[in-house]
């Protein structure tokens, strides 16, 4: 069995009342450990999002910021 | 470690190739809070308004789905604020004279210690005097 660290860290209320319902007391840990170890392979396996993001173009007509604060408003009216 | 606010504009300003400088500087925070050297925060909020501009303007449907999905994994941390804390935003929106949208995404900012960026100058203009904005442009 690989052995463990207790760790102590802070989650948002929601988050918190989300994971309650979906755990049991005593399999916590277990539960957060396989969303970790999804994360961390997900990390390890996808191209950096921010080296995706700053490499998109062509998504938007140029757009001045007047432009873009309208756009961001549209269809509230 | 430092703290940025952003909103809708430098996200969408960084997609449009209008700014090179807006989308060089906005990269550089993320690689940095990829990198956990500074915190990006927003409100819950901004996923929408993005996702607003990518349905009207977004020029290809196969790009706009692209580039929800990659805004979507980038390292912002979205928060909500209080009821309590909307009453202060609107008391604030009203004496700025400024929108409450607007004026939420600038308190969590200042609420948090952190200085709000955006491309927003006629907002920056009204409401700089509060403190804790940059103006990108």
């Amino acid at each position: 069995m690989d052995t463990t660290k207790r760790v102590t860290f802070t989650l948002p209320d929601y988050v918190y009342r989300q994971l309650s319902l979906l755990t049991v007391p005593g399999q916590v840990s277990q539960f957060v450990t396989e969303a970790v170890r999804e994360k961390i392979a997900d990390r390890q396996t996808s191209p950096d999002p921010v080296d995706e993001f700053l490499k998109l173009s062509g998504v938007f007509p140029k757009m001045t910021i007047k432009q873009i604060k309208e756009a961001v408003n549209l269809g509230r009216k | 470690m430092k703290i940025f606010v952003i909103d809708a504009s430098v996200v969408i300003a960084s997609l449009t190739d209008e700014n090179k400088k807006i989308k060089s500087y906005f990269g550089r925070l993320l690689k940095e809070a990829r990198a956990t050297k500074v915190k990006i925060f927003s409100l819950t909020l901004l996923p929408l308004e993005v996702a607003n501009v990518l349905r009207y303007k977004g020029l290809i449907n196969e790009k706009r789905d692209e580039a929800f999905k990659i805004f979507r994994q980038l390292p912002i941390i979205y928060q909500n604020l209080e009821l309590d804390e909307i009453s202060v935003v609107m008391k604030q929106s009203g004496e700025t004279d400024t929108s409450v949208y607007d004026c939420a995404y600038h308190y969590l900012a200042r609420e948090r210690g952190g200085t709000f960026l955006t491309c927003d100058n006629k907002y920056f203009q009204k409401a700089k005097k509060l403190g804790g904005i940059e103006f990108l442009g």
